[in-house]
């Protein structure tokens, strides 16, 4: 990059276009007061930090106009931002800037408006070392820990809640299961003995064989109930999503419905607000030609003012010789003064009326036309999330359609079971007359209840499985964040102490401003905090710096910084502060700026207010001086 | 040493962040920007709870 090309519309004291050309190394903008010096810098600082405030850019906007724009060209490569007034102070930029963040805001434009400076010349340490922790990202870190404390704490009360609900469902399950398991052991205990006992000897054989496949039909039995209760789990949280599917798409399709009817009514009011913004345009158009021949008077009328200025303190006219009526004179120059006075009054009244009609006419258009876009795209976008919903309630419904059916085929297995159950319960009912077959009998119906209630108990352990799982979620997430606390920790003090280093290391590399500014390496100590010394180690703050050793420190500070944020950002500019510097160093400053512009391929802009007594003039390229120390 | 002994921990964070599924330095520059943009503490919960939660893998 060996020079840009800033094009400047309606910014600042420039109306209409103006170009203008900054080259690598120093540029000087040396001009006279309100020529424009800062209103090229406000257009470089709004075309490279799009992160201005409404108001920071409204200022950058020429105050007689609603739109304007800045370009640059670096190396081929345009960047624009187009402005345009959003209320009486505030103004928005719209397009595709060099950098993101606000970061080199502050330490690229060196202003009046830049916090560094303010804070410098407050003699604010407190909020200097703010700024410093910004722009270094140390104060950003500890907002991420303290997010993460935040959510650390929420996953712990969320954990405790469900690992408690967890525990307690747990144990409640398992002591039930041990109690039945416990009743189930004494049953058997008791057939074993009766098969034992020599009074079922007439029909032994039969009982042994009824009792051998009430056992496998009972495990075959289990197993069919433990596949049953999984698809009746697995259904249950299919239902549930599907239940809150459904809930969503009730929602989008009274949305819907409410959008509908609104547009429906737009429709029939769209064409009275087409023809209300027409008449507002056309007020608008009279009103700026009103204004524009008002301007020409002011113009007019100003020119016929300064001429009668000039001549004033003459008896006989320069131009041509004519006797001159002091006293008609006097009373021309003031009626014209007054007469300007009521057209300054009329302009801003004129351009207030404007901006009125001109919002009234963005609300119409954001109730008609607008509003009306704004409902057909929120419509397209909900249909496409109601389709979506419908196509998963859909997938919901099928699936639990086929589980349906498992369960149907599950449910007969069981009954068949049940069914065979009966059967060889009816043939040992046979043997009734034989001593303890009706005890038998009835341990075998005791025995089939408690397995029932053991596999529905083991049924509710598989649910908690889930419960279970979202604990060890939890846990999982807890951890994650213990860790991410430690590594921003870590982070935190390798900060503190690192990038106050590297910043000491980069000041000591601009020994000359050090020593310009009277004051001796290192600067900051750990955590940031300013450590000042004069010559011969005596402490100073920052309020006890002059105006030219606030300045120089400034810019020691900011070049520092920008080494070590944005070194590649090509602009470093200094609006103002040059003047606070005395000529004898001011001039050693900005050979400095100049070499350091040189060695590092930027382009550093420094504004210098010209002394002049003429007519006052705008800024040209002739006053924009290339690598020439002027003081 | 100390900072000897701090690297050595960060490294281990580092790498035992990433078999989880976080790669914590490049959600630090992601967070910072974020805040440098001019993002509150809203958006940058937000962030960090879709991250946890796996919503967004890094």
């Amino acid at each position: 990059m060996s020079e840009v090309v800033i094009r400047l519309e309606n910014v600042g004291v420039f109306r209409g276009v103006r170009e203008f050309k900054l080259c690598k190394g120093l540029n000087i903008i040396h001009a006279p007061n309100a020529s424009g010096k800062s209103s090229l810098v406000a257009g470089l600082k709004v075309v490279s930090a799009p992160t201005l405030s409404e108001q920071e850019i409204a200022r950058v906007l020429n105050d007689y106009e609603d739109k304007g724009s800045v370009s640059i060209l670096i190396n081929k490569n345009e960047y624009l931002v187009e402005l345009t007034r959003s209320s009486p102070t505030g103004a928005k930029a719209v397009g595709k800037g060099i950098i993101g963040d606000g970061i080199t805001k502050i330490i690229s434009f060196l202003d009046l408006e830049n916090p560094l400076v303010s804070a410098v010349y407050s003699g604010d340490q407190e909020k200097f070392k703010q700024i410093l922790r910004d722009v270094s990202g140390v104060s950003h870190l500890e907002t991420i820990v303290s997010v993460l404390n935040g959510l650390k704490a929420e996953y712990e009360h969320q954990y405790e809640i469900k690992s408690k609900e967890y525990s307690a469902r747990k144990s409640e399950v398992e002591e039930e299961l041990s109690r039945i398991e416990a009743e189930l052991r004494k049953i058997d205990i008791r057939i074993n003995e009766i098969l034992k006992d020599t009074r079922i000897e007439p029909a032994r054989r039969e009982i042994e064989r009824i009792e051998k496949e009430m056992k496998d039909l009972e495990a075959i039995k289990s197993v069919k109930r433990a596949q049953e209760i999984d698809l009746l789990n697995k259904r249950a949280s299919i239902e549930i999503e599907e239940k809150k599917k459904i809930a969503e798409l009730e929602v989008l399709n009274e949305k819907r419905t409410k959008l509908l009817e609104e547009r429906d009514q737009l429709k029939t009011k769209v064409i009275e607000f087409r023809k209300k913004i027409e008449e507002i345009e056309s007020r608008i158009e009279s009103l700026k030609s009103k204004k524009e021949e008002r301007l020409r008077e002011w113009k007019e009328l100003n020119s016929a003012l300064e001429r009668r200025e000039k001549v004033s303190p003459y008896d006989y006219c320069p131009y041509c010789s004519a006797k001159i009526d002091k006293e008609k004179l006097h009373g021309e120059i003031n009626s014209i003064r007054t007469r300007l006075s009521e057209l300054r009054d009329e302009i801003a009244s004129i351009d207030t009326e404007i901006t009125s009609l001109e919002s009234e006419k963005n609300t119409l258009k954001k109730q008609g036309e607008e509003r009306l876009h704004i409902i057909d795209t929120e419509l397209q976008e909900l249909d496409l999330k109601i389709s979506e919903l419908q196509n998963t309630i859909k997938s919901y419904r099928e699936e639990k359609s086929k589980l349906d059916k498992k369960l149907e085929a599950i449910k007969a297995e069981i009954t068949t079971i049940e069914d065979k159950e009966s059967i060889l319960k009816k043939q040992l009912e046979s043997f009734k007359e034989i001593p303890l077959v009706n005890e038998l009998k009835g341990l075998y119906e005791e025995r089939s209840r408690l397995s029932e209630a053991r596999d529905r108990q083991y049924g509710r352990l598989k649910q908690l499985e889930q419960l279970y799982s979202d604990v060890l979620r939890l846990g999982e997430i807890i951890s994650k964040i213990n860790l991410l606390i430690e590594y921003f920790h870590i982070r935190l003090v390798e900060l503190g102490r690192i990038v106050v280093e590297k910043i000491n290391e980069a000041v000591s590399k601009h020994f000359d401003l050090l020593r310009l500014a009277e004051l001796e390496y290192p600067l900051f100590t750990e955590g940031f905090e300013l450590r000042l010394t004069r010559k011969g180690g005596v402490v100073t703050t920052l309020a006890e710096l002059s105006d030219a050793e606030k300045a120089i420190l400034t810019i020691l500070l900011t070049l520092s910084l920008k080494e070590y944020v944005a070194e590649d950002f090509p602009f470093y500019v200094v609006d103002g502060l040059i003047e606070f510097i005395d000529d004898a160093r001011a001039k050693e400053v900005l050979r400095y700026l100049m070499e350091f512009a040189n060695r590092s391929n930027i382009i550093i802009v420094v504004t210098k207010t010209k002394p002049y007594s003429g007519e006052p003039r705008l800024l040209t390229q002739e006053d924009i001086l290339l690598n020439q120390l002027v003081i | 040493m100390e900072a000897e002994r701090m690297s050595m921990g960060k490294t281990e964070v580092i790498k035992t962040l990433k078999s989880k599924g976080i790669d914590p330095v490049k959600l630090e520059k992601e967070l910072i920007t974020m805040l440098r943009e001019g993002l509150g503490t809203y958006d940058i919960r937000s962030h960090l709870k879709k991250l946890l939660e796996g919503e967004k893998s890094e």
